[in-house]
C-alpha cells in the first residue's frame, strides 16, 4: 500500500503539481499547464492519478475547463 | 507541509520555492482589480458628468436636460451598486479576467480562513466608510470643514479601512501602495505642499488620489506578477522532462543531474 502511495506522489511531475497546489487555494488546468510546461495529455494523466489517489479534488466545468485544489 | 516564513531563504531546488512563487504569483494577479477599477471609474465619470449636467440644467431651468441627467445619474448609481453586489458582476469580472490572462489560466490564494460569506464586522466597516464620507459631505456643506480638507478627512477612515481589507484578503505587498499613497497625499495637503487641485478643480483632490493610487498599486502588482511567474516557471520546470502521456508506467522523469 505504502509503495503505491509513494509511486503516485514521488513521480517528479506529480510532486511538482502537488507542490504548486500546496501554495495556492485553487488552480485551473491551464495554469498548471503553463507553469509546468507539460503536454495536455501528460498533465491530464497525472491529474487523473492524483485524483484517484485522493490527493486532489478536481471540479470539471461545463466549458471543459477544470479547477483543482489539494484535498484537505 | 511547513512552507516557512515568506522571507526564509531556501536552497536552490527546494520544493518550497515552487510553493512560494506560486503563492506570490497568485497574490499579485491584479487584472481582476484593473477590470473593477475601469468599471468603477467609468461609472464615477458618468455620475460626475450627469451631476454636473443636472446642476447646469437646474440653473438654466432646462427641464428636459435636467430630467435626462437625473435619470442618467440614478441609472449609473443603480448600475454601480448592482454590479458590485450581484453574482453577475463577479462572473463578468471573472470572464474578462480569464480572457485577459489567456493561457496563464486561473489561480487563487486567499488563505483557508477566508472562505464563506463576508463577515458582519467587515460589512459594518464598509458601511462606516459610507457614513464617514456622508458626515464629511455634511460638514463641508455646513462649512464646518473646508473642501480642501475633505481628502485628508476621507483618508482618516479610508486608509485604515483599505489596510484591514488588504490583511483580510491576504493581498500581496503591492496593495499597500494604495492606502499608504492615499494617506501620504492627505499629509502633503495638510502640510500645504502644492500637490492639490485648486479652484473649480478642487473636487479632483478626492477623485484623483483614490483612483490614481489604486491604479499605481495595481500596476505594481501586475509587474511583480510577471517576475513571480518567470520565477515560478523556472523553479517548477527545473529538471522536469515532459515525456509522452503517462500510463501505468510513469514516463515523466527527472533529468539526470
Amino acid at each position: 500500500m505504502m509503495a503505491d502511495v509513494d509511486r503516485v506522489i514521488h513521480e517528479p511531475a506529480r510532486l511538482r503539481i502537488l507542490t504548486i497546489l500546496t501554495g495556492v487555494d485553487v488552480a485551473d488546468f491551464n495554469f498548471l499547464l503553463m507553469a509546468l510546461g507539460l503536454t495536455k495529455g501528460n498533465l491530464s494523466s497525472h491529474m487523473d492519478k492524483l485524483e484517484k489517489a485522493g490527493y486532489v479534488d478536481i471540479k470539471r466545468a461545463s466549458t471543459g475547463a477544470s479547477r483543482t485544489r489539494n484535498s484537505p | 507541509m511547513r512552507t516557512g516564513n515568506d522571507s526564509t531563504k531556501f536552497q536552490p531546488g527546494d520544493p518550497r520555492l515552487v510553493m512560494r512563487w506560486a503563492r506570490r504569483y497568485a497574490k499579485s494577479r491584479t487584472i481582476s482589480f484593473l477590470v473593477q477599477w475601469v468599471f468603477i471609474v467609468v461609472m464615477v465619470v458618468i455620475i460626475g458628468v450627469a451631476a454636473n449636467l443636472t446642476s447646469m440644467a437646474y440653473r438654466s431651468e432646462n427641464m428636459g436636460l435636467f430630467s435626462v441627467s437625473v435619470a442618467a445619474m440614478v441609472l449609473s448609481i443603480f448600475g454601480l451598486t448592482w454590479f458590485s453586489v450581484s453574482p453577475w458582476g463577479g462572473e463578468v469580472i471573472y470572464r474578462i479576467t480569464q480572457w485577459l490572462y489567456g493561457s496563464e489560466g486561473y489561480v487563487e490564494y486567499t488563505g483557508d480562513q477566508r472562505k464563506g460569506p463576508t463577515p458582519l464586522w467587515l460589512t459594518a466597516l464598509g458601511g462606516g466608510l459610507v457614513i464617514h464620507h456622508l458626515v464629511g459631505a455634511l460638514l463641508v456643506s455646513f462649512r464646518w470643514l473646508s473642501f480642501e480638507h475633505m481628502q485628508p478627512f476621507s483618508a482618516l477612515y479610508m486608509a485604515p479601512f483599505l489596510m484591514v481589507l488588504i490583511v483580510y484578503q491576504r493581498l500581496g505587498f503591492w496593495a499597500w501602495f494604495w492606502p499608504l499613497l492615499y494617506a501620504g497625499y492627505a499629509i502633503l495637503l495638510m502640510l500645504d505642499f502644492p500637490v492639490g487641485f485648486r479652484g473649480k478643480w478642487m473636487i479632483l483632490n478626492m477623485v484623483v488620489p483614490v483612483f490614481a493610487c489604486g491604479l499605481f498599486a495595481i500596476a505594481i502588482g501586475h509587474v511583480y506578477s510577471r517576475w513571480a511567474l518567470w520565477n515560478l516557471k523556472r523553479v517548477a520546470r527545473a529538471g522536469l522532462v515532459d515525456g509522452p502521456p503517462a500510463d501505468e508506467d510513469d514516463q515523466t522523469t527527472a533529468k539526470e543531474a
